[in-house]
Parts: structure tokens; C-alpha cells; sequence
């Protein structure tokens, strides 16, 4: 059937409906809707998880020439011993006990693992030191690079970890300063400072450390407003008026435009 | 919609989709396109992620990744249907795949007499409000195959067929999880109603 079908009888309650109305979604603040667009959009800017889907296609296919090269192998193996058993069988009687094969002495050390990326819900963030002596010193690549750090923060996010995410996203910042990922990191360190964390005071010295640095970044709007909010939150209206005049000279076409000069209203109302 | 009438023909014009131009400039790259299209579509994203999600306390993260992923398809996007509903289409799956990997997890809606301070647009009645929050809260009290197919049908406007291959089972199946849940859903309003009627 191709047209909706059980549509007409009327049983759905009222409020049934969708639309950019009030609800069913919790409602907001202003605040909470801008730093939401900025955390998107400084999501967007990062990178994306990379693609698995070659491994979807290189590992069936490698395990298959793996199966068949261990085959071939055990094959050609099978074919010299039984070429050289017959020579020696011609030569000489067959033992009746075979000897143990000796093994390379490497062959029984415990072969080293690498350590798995953490688990998303860990709390050290720290790379944990390998067990086995001799990987000491190898550094723990699965956490290090910074695409992983921005996926595990994103994790915690999702795990309302806001404490660690934080961290996380610092560690972005600390460890690979003036790349891309630091500057997005930057953006949501500072959005989950000011909306979960209660830090206003450090989340406004993220967003103006951002502007500091690339005052016509790609961030820049949602670092501005961040500013606003974030003096908002500290109660300083004054700065705050001053931070949504410079939001809207910095950004004239900005499409947070009329709720920044409808909160400039509120504010000259209340204190012009 | 307009009608332009022509000698003996009429020409009914669709009406213009109000998202075009903003995501025509974005998928070129215009940032405050991308701004602008991602605080438009935000109310409606989120409301969707509601109705198809158990309890309030996922709904800003799951849209928040909903929305990513519609910029991230938004190339894919062929003006073939309205916008709205393409990216309705591109969070259901989103929001089902959320909904379907967090089951266990505890449930918080928040309810209460903050409710009524929360409307949106103080043009809207706060009955409005209360009334789309009801529904969902009676909708958590569904399984999640049946709120799942619910929403996609009624309120996306899927057909079954569609509705069977978004959620990867058969149209009967589909047709059956649908009666169900309208039978269901009758019973949890009239149960509700009791209970708001017996309160004094």
C-alpha cells in the first residue's frame, strides 16, 4: 500500500503533531538554543570518524588470501616433509618417536599486546603504561592522535561525562595547539564550561582566547555570542550589552541576529 | 499556494520551499547559510528527536547529532522533496538508531508545574504545549517498535511500505505495530484522563 492508510479515524490524541512549534521537545533558553547551534556547527567543522567501510571490504578479502596463503603454506609444507620423509625413508629406517621440534627461544617469551584504546566511560585519560617491559616506551597512538581525542570526548559527551569531556578536549588543546581541532575543541570545552560545568567566568576566557586568535575564524559568531552568554551568566549586563554590540558589528548578516538585538532591547529596557 | 490561471488551463505553481536558498548556499560552503539552516530547522529537529526518544534527557544530544547529520548529507539532498521533509527523514534514522541503542538506560522526563513557565512563543497557548508534552509522555509508556512506526507513519507521513523499510520489517508487521499502538495509545489517554478527572 502505498498512501497512508490508517490516517482517518481520528484516534491520535491531540498533540500529535509536528512542527517548529512549543513541544513536545523541553523547552530552552536562548542561551542553551545558540550554544547548541555553536556546538553543531564546531562539529561540523571537525573531523568526521573515519570510514570503516574499506575495512568492511579489505578485511573479508584479506582474511580470505590469509586462509588461503596459511593453506598454501601448510600445503607446500606438507609436500616437503613428505619428499624429504621419502628420501629418508629410502635411505634410512624411520624413528619411532619423533623428536620434539625445537623452537626459536623467542617463540616462548609471551608475545606483547598492544594496550586497546580505552574504554569510553574511563576516567584516566592518561595513556596507560604497557605491562610488558620493551613497549614502555611506545607511545599509545590509539589515544594520541587528535581525531580520537575529539571522538572520546564526543563520547563522554554523549555519556553526560561533561567533567571529562572537558578534559578531554583540553588535552586537544594542550597537546596540538593551533590546529583545527584544537580551535572546534576549544569551542565546545568552553560551550560545556558555561552550560553544564557552571564555569562562566572560565568559559568567557576560552571564547575570547578564541577571538584573540582568529577574530574572523570560522567560529568567530558562535565564540562572540559565547562571550555574551558567558557575561550573562555572570550577571554583568553592561558587559554583556557591550559583547551582543560587538556580535552584531562583527556580524551584520548573522542569523542570530534578531534574538542578539532583541536581548539588547531587554537589556536597555531594564537598564538603559 | 499559487494559481495562475491561463485561458483554459491552470497552472498550480508549488509553493517555494523557504529552506532553498539557505541550503543551496550552504551545501556551496556559505557558513551563515550553514548557521542559518541549523537554527531553523533546530525547534523542529529537536521536537522530532522528542517524539521518537524516551524521556527528555537525550533529546538535545541526539538532535544535536541529528543536525550534524543532516549537514553532513546535505549534498545528497536533490530538491525532489520539501527540505523539511528530507531532513525529517535523515533525523528519524538518526533518532531511531539513538532510541534503539539506549534502552536500558533510566528514563527522566521532566514534568511538573515548571511546565507552564516553559512555552516557547508566548503566542502559543500554554494548553498547546502541555498537550504535544502529554503525548509523549504517553508515548514513552509504548514500546519503542510501536512509537517508532507511529511517528513515521502519522506524523512523517510515510507510507507503510516506506515505514517497513525504515525500520527494517515487514509491511504487516508494520500494519499490526500501528493498531497496536493506536489501541494502546487509547488506553494510556483514557486512563489519563481518569486520573486528572479523579484529582481534585
Amino acid at each position: 500500500m502505498n498512501t497512508p492508510d490508517e490516517r482517518s479515524d481520528g484516534a491520535l490524541p491531540r498533540g500529535f503533531v509536528l512542527d517548529d512549534g512549543a513541544g513536545p521537545a523541553h523547552r530552552i533558553s536562548r542561551a542553551q538554543t545558540g550554544l547548541l547551534v555553536g556546538a553543531i556547527v564546531a562539529r561540523a567543522q571537525q573531523p568526521r570518524r573515519r570510514s570503516v567501510k574499506w575495512l568492511r571490504l579489505v578485511l573479508p578479502l584479506a582474511a580470505v588470501l590469509a586462509v588461503a596463503g596459511a593453506a598454501a603454506a601448510a600445503s607446500w609444507t606438507g609436500h616437503v616433509d613428505r619428499v624429504e620423509r621419502n628420501r629418508a625413508s629410502r635411505s634410512v629406517n624411520l624413528p619411532t618417536t619423533f623428536p620434539t621440534p625445537r623452537r626459536h627461544p623467542e617463540a616462548t617469551v609471551p608475545q606483547p599486546t598492544l594496550p586497546l584504546s580505552p574504554e569510553p566511560n574511563t576516567t584516566s585519560l592518561e595513556p596507560s603504561v604497557p605491562a610488558v617491559e620493551g613497549l614502555a616506551h611506545r607511545p599509545h597512538r590509539e589515544v594520541r592522535t587528535r581525531e580520537d581525542l575529539i571522538r572520546m570526548a564526543s563520547r563522554l559527551r554523549e555519556q553526560r561525562l561533561w567533567r571529562q569531556a572537558e578534559r578531554t578536549y583540553q588535552q586537544v588543546l594542550d597537546t596540538f595547539p593551533g590546529t583545527e581541532q584544537a580551535y572546534a575543541a576549544t569551542m565546545s570545552a568552553a560551550s560545556l564550561r558555561l552550560e553544564h560545568l557552571g564555569e562562566a567566568r572560565g568559559a568567557l576566557r576560552m571564547f575570547e582566547a578564541m577571538i584573540r586568535q582568529r577574530p574572523h575564524g570560522a567560529l568567530a559568531e558562535e565564540a562572540r555570542y559565547g562571550i555574551a552568554e558567558a557575561y550573562r551568566t555572570l550577571g554583568d549586563a553592561r558587559a554583556e550589552a557591550r559583547a551582543l554590540r560587538a556580535f552584531l558589528v562583527a556580524h551584520p548578516d548573522a542569523a542570530m541576529r534578531p534574538r542578539v538585538e532583541a536581548r539588547l532591547r531587554a537589556l536597555s529596557a531594564v537598564a538603559p | 499556494m499559487a494559481v495562475t490561471a491561463r485561458e483554459d488551463e491552470t497552472i498550480v505553481q508549488p509553493p517555494t520551499d523557504p529552506y532553498l536558498e539557505d541550503v543551496r548556499a550552504a551545501v556551496s560552503g556559505d557558513a551563515v547559510a550553514v548557521r542559518a539552516v541549523v537554527l531553523r530547522l533546530l525547534p523542529r529537529v529537536r521536537n522530532l528527536v522528542r517524539f521518537l526518544s524516551r524521556g527528555d534527557q537525550d533529546t538535545d544530544d541526539v538532535a544535536q547529532d541529528a543536525l550534524l547529520a543532516v549537514l553532513r548529507d546535505l549534498a545528497s539532498y536533490r530538491e525532489e522533496s520539501r527540505f523539511e521533509a528530507w531532513a525529517d527523514r535523515v533525523v528519524s534514522r538518526i533518532a531511531i538508531a539513538a532510541a534503539r541503542g539506549r534502552r536500558a538506560r533510566v528514563v527522566r522526563t521532566t514534568v511538573g508545574p515548571m511546565e507552564l513557565t516553559l512555552v516557547k512563543d508566548p503566542t502559543v497557548p500554554p494548553d498547546e504545549y502541555t498537550a504535544r508534552r502529554d503525548v509523549v509522555r504517553l508515548l514513552d509508556e509504548l514500546p519503542n517498535e510501536q512509537r517508532e512506526v507511529l511517528v513515521l507513519h502519522y506524523l512523517l507521513g510515510l507510507t507503510v511500505s516506506e515505514v517497513a523499510v525504515e525500520v527494517g520489517a515487514p509491511c504487516e508487521t508494520v500494519r499490526s505495530r500501528i493498531r497496536l499502538a493506536k489501541a494502546r495509545l487509547r488506553e494510556l489517554a483514557i486512563a489519563d484522563s481518569e486520573k486528572n478527572e479523579r484529582q481534585p
